[in-house]
């Protein structure tokens, strides 16, 4: 997807938005209103040309730098602030669709596990992880993605995956 | 110990369920009139409320500043400062004090005898007399 005309791009949009709204939430400290805001202004800037595409890189890691970038400058917004919720471990979780109440109440326990776990981790590391496992990017793409080298991702994906492991199975320090 | 294929379903559930609560593209798409009118207040806030308390800080110094105005060099007589100047002196006026300095500030009178400097200094004696 090289070149793009507007009807593309929104229904590229469209159909990596479930994705987007995830990566939007895990950059915005899982605060809905602010992702919601961040996923809006990043959209924005894509349909209305601010942030081209320019075929360099896969779609969906050009659409999740353009989501890192605006969620770091909501970050950088000092009112902004007082406003976000930036502490993991305060997050709502977010509703499971699984009909089963049993079996969500397990996923929901697992996934604030998960968060629990990730909230002792590095916020590079968190990312990459989560780029990587979460969102099947490589680590490439996910350094390309949060605009860091590849070499540098790749330590974080190694010590983010060995502490989170750590974390995990209750032997964090 | 969890491996990667583990950590992977960990996440890969983490994600379905971000997605399943995930608001409609359309939802969003369409706020931009809404977000649009907010940003550019927020942007206006963001400028505007650091403004405001420059401008407060500024004139509460100014207000203070004329309050507490340093004594200014007219307030002191004029003759009080004239008699401190005269009294003062250098720490390191004695270092003005030469020796024969008295010479160079006077005629000698006339067939007076001029001081053999040999006499009172040896070390000047031409050599090998």
């Amino acid at each position: 997807m090289t070149q793009t005309s507007g009807t593309d791009l929104e229904g590229e949009l469209t159909r990596l938005h479930p994705a987007s709204f995830s990566w939007a939430l895990s950059c915005c400290g899982r605060n809905r209103e602010v992702a919601e805001d961040v996923l809006q202004t990043s959209y924005l800037k894509i349909l209305e040309g601010k942030a081209r595409f320019d075929g360099r890189s896969a779609f969906k890691t050009f659409l999740f730098a353009v989501i890192w970038r605006t969620a770091a400058e909501w970050r950088r917004g000092s009112l902004l602030s007082a406003l976000r919720i930036s502490r993991w471990s305060a997050a709502r979780p977010a509703r499971t669709a699984a009909s089963d109440p049993e079996r969500a109440a397990q996923a929901a326990q697992r996934h604030e596990g998960l968060l629990g776990a990730l909230a002792k981790l590095a916020r590079r590391q968190r990312q990459v992880l989560e780029l990587v496992f979460a969102h099947d990017l490589t680590v490439e793409q996910a350094a390309a993605t949060l605009g860091i080298s590849v070499g540098s991702a790749r330590v974080h994906y190694d010590r983010g995956k060995k502490r989170l492991a750590r974390e995990l199975s209750g032997g964090g320090r | 110990m969890m491996d990667d294929t583990d950590l992977r379903k960990l996440f890969q559930e983490a994600r379905e369920a971000d997605e399943a609560s995930a608001t409609d593209f359309q939802r969003i798409r369409r706020r931009p009139a809404e977000g649009q009118a907010r940003s550019p207040r927020f942007r206006w806030g963001l400028i505007a409320l650091p403004a405001a308390a420059a401008l407060a800080v500024g004139l509460g110094l100014l207000v203070a500043g004329r309050g507490s105005d340093p004594p200014s060099r007219e307030a002191v007589p004029s003759e009080v400062s004239a008699l401190t100047l005269d009294e003062w002196t250098a720490p390191t006026d004695f270092l003005l004090e030469t020796p024969g300095r008295e010479l160079l500030g006077s005629f000698p009178p006339i067939g007076a005898r001029i001081p053999e400097l040999s006499v009172t200094h040896p070390s000047t004696k031409p050599k090998g007399t």
